[in-house]
């Protein structure tokens, strides 16, 4: 097929409408529709037009992969099928002609962008599809304790979260709570402080002060419409930071579950949690909670209840279901799988299970595995590819 | 002679529209292509470019119009599709139609190679007509979508002006979006 001319924005209009994924891939097509692809012209039109596909990464021994699954055909009772063999590869580059490929320690997505901390705990945000990196320096310097997630503000402005753990207490004696809205008494040794990047200025700025009580990890967390989520220390509140109105809050949880991982369903946009309820010691319940905001205004979050795995009964449910956990939801038929991802163990190397359907299978999947026990925990995490740009946001 | 019927209850505007052409006056407008075809087309039909609209609304719209960048074969392909999407049917509303109209639409498409849809792409695109512009975009990035570099060099007759280190450090960024 042979065509002349076609000029610049009619190819924009046609590769604002092709998956991100089939984009990456066509980088090499020429230098122009590498430029183009990367470009803001084609970033804008394309979050407009283009499908968005959900995906799934893991992150093994400070290598991210992409696992690709067969899960479509559980029901038919077709033996599923998980491979981890697609390395992304993160290189940075030190000199002209010497380039070296980045450890990776914790993953954070929000819209086709990749939060990455590295082993050495520099910070630095990625586009696997356009190929876009930015490292990000810290305010002071990184400490090993810093924990990052990744929101967008109503603006289509990506900003980065930075919640610091200070061990030493200040002179005062009460603190302010960002979260409950009053003051204090600090009698904890632990305070968390928070500061927001923003791309554009460069900059870091501190948001706020809180006691250690309510706020672990934000790295844990989940990004959904640009909000963050995170479990509080005692997993019966929600914490949330809203970068457009940079303020925190809360939502409660359903009770009498505990309540291990979030993830994401629909392309990113509706937020999941993945919960147990043993109504006797050695019985597992595994449930599936989705999360409905009733509207864009009001607070209250609601949560509707999938129940994958009734009556598990033995130890091995209460190994693989608990601290650690990460996982991704599946649509299959009306019904819904989940493939979770554990820590190894000296007995086994394998860390990924899929339960629904009435099904438990511990999976001997294909690729790579971790390298021994000690091996840090596995993530598993849902990717969302698309052309966002890092600089300035859609 | 039919009565103009205006519902009161909001109905949707389209068919208010529908029948209001029925009992105007008949205006049509005459295009020509720049091969000196000739087509006479129905003003609700050439109102669906928007260079034209635009014209009417102006007031500088005569009978006939002059079409210079458009041949006569792409022309008349680009008046089929408009004479079918006059009146775009509510996803919501009316599902049966949207269907009917989206299996048109494939049919269309289907007996068209590559370089008439880029063709009329570029047609759509110099008279506005967005409609057909996203539609025929759409079928060339629904085609693309699984090729590799290389084929998709050959389709849209692009040179690789990589040199083979630099198309190597591309390909082993990206060695996860091939499938295997």
């Amino acid at each position: 097929m042979m065509f002349n001319y076609l000029p610049e924005d009619m190819v924009v209009e046609i590769l604002s409408r092709v998956p991100a994924v089939s984009l990456a891939r066509l980088r090499s097509t020429s230098k122009i529709w590498n430029a183009l692809i990367k470009d803001g012209r084609l970033a804008k039109k394309h979050s407009a037009n283009a499908p968005r596909h959900s995906m799934a990464l893991v992150l093994i021994d400070h290598r991210v992969y992409l696992v690709r699954s067969n899960l479509r055909e559980i029901h038919n009772n077709v033996a599923p099928f998980v491979s981890v063999t697609c390395h992304f590869s993160l290189k940075e580059r030190l000199s002209k002609h010497f380039s070296t490929e980045v450890d990776i320690r914790d993953v954070f997505h929000c819209d086709g962008l990749l939060l990455c901390t590295t082993k050495d705990y520099r910070l630095v945000v990625w586009n696997p599809c356009s190929g876009e990196t930015r490292w990000i320096q810290p305010r002071d310097s990184y400490k090993k304790d810093d924990c990052y997630a990744l929101g967008r503000s109503s603006c289509n402005k990506y900003k980065i979260l930075r919640q610091e753990l200070l061990i030493n207490p200040s002179q005062e004696s009460y603190v302010y709570n960002i979260v409950r809205g009053d003051f204090l008494i600090n009698n904890n040794q632990e305070r968390y402080e928070y500061e927001i990047y923003d791309f554009t200025s460069n900059s870091w700025r501190g948001v706020g002060v809180s006691t250690g009580l309510f706020n672990p990890n934000i790295t844990t967390g989940m990004s959904v419409n640009g909000i963050i989520y995170w479990f509080d220390i005692t997993e019966q509140f929600l914490l949330s930071f809203d970068f457009s109105t940079e303020r925190f809050g809360s939502e409660s949880l359903p009770e009498d579950d505990s309540h291990l991982a979030l993830s994401v369903t629909r392309q990113g946009k509706q937020l999941c949690m993945l919960s147990t309820h043993s109504s006797y010691v050695t019985e597992t319940n595994v449930n599936l909670w989705i999360a409905t905001k009733s509207s864009e205004n009001t607070e209250a979050m609601s949560w509707s209840k999938f129940p994958i795995l009734r009556g598990g009964v033995g130890l091995r449910y209460r190994y693989h279901f608990r601290e650690g956990v990460s996982f991704f939801a599946y649509q299959v038929k009306e019904k819904i799988v989940v493939v979770s991802c554990h820590r190894p163990n000296r007995h086994s190397k394998n860390i990924i299970h899929i339960a629904g359907h009435g099904k438990f299978i511990e999976l001997d999947h294909h690729g790579a595995k971790p390298k021994h026990e000690f091996s840090p925990t596995p993530l598993l995490l849902v990717y969302v590819p698309s052309l966002v740009q890092i600089q300035h946001g859609i | 002679m039919s009565s103009s019927k205006k519902s009161s209850d909001g109905k949707s505007s389209e068919i208010e529209e529908a029948v209001a052409s029925l009992t105007m006056p008949f205006n049509k407008i005459l295009l020509t292509s720049s091969d000196g075809e000739s087509f006479e087309i129905d003003e609700a039909v050439a109102r669906k470019f928007q260079i034209i609209a635009h014209m009417i609304e102006d007031d500088c719209a005569g009978k006939a119009i002059p079409i210079d960048n458009v041949t006569g074969d792409i022309l008349s392909k680009i008046i089929e599709y408009a004479k079918k999407h006059v009146v775009e049917p509510d996803e919501d509303e009316d599902e049966e139609a949207k269907k009917k109209l989206d299996s048109w639409d494939a049919k269309f498409v289907e007996k068209l190679d590559l370089e008439t849809i880029f063709k009329i792409i570029l047609a759509a695109n110099y008279l506005n007509f967005e409609g057909l512009l996203g539609f025929a975009s759409q079928t060339v990035a629904d085609y693309i979508k699984d090729k590799t570099p290389e084929e998709v060099r050959e389709i849209f007759n692009i040179e690789n002006d990589f040199t083979p280190e630099e198309e190597e450090a591309i390909r082993k960024e990206n060695a996860w979006t091939f499938n295997g």
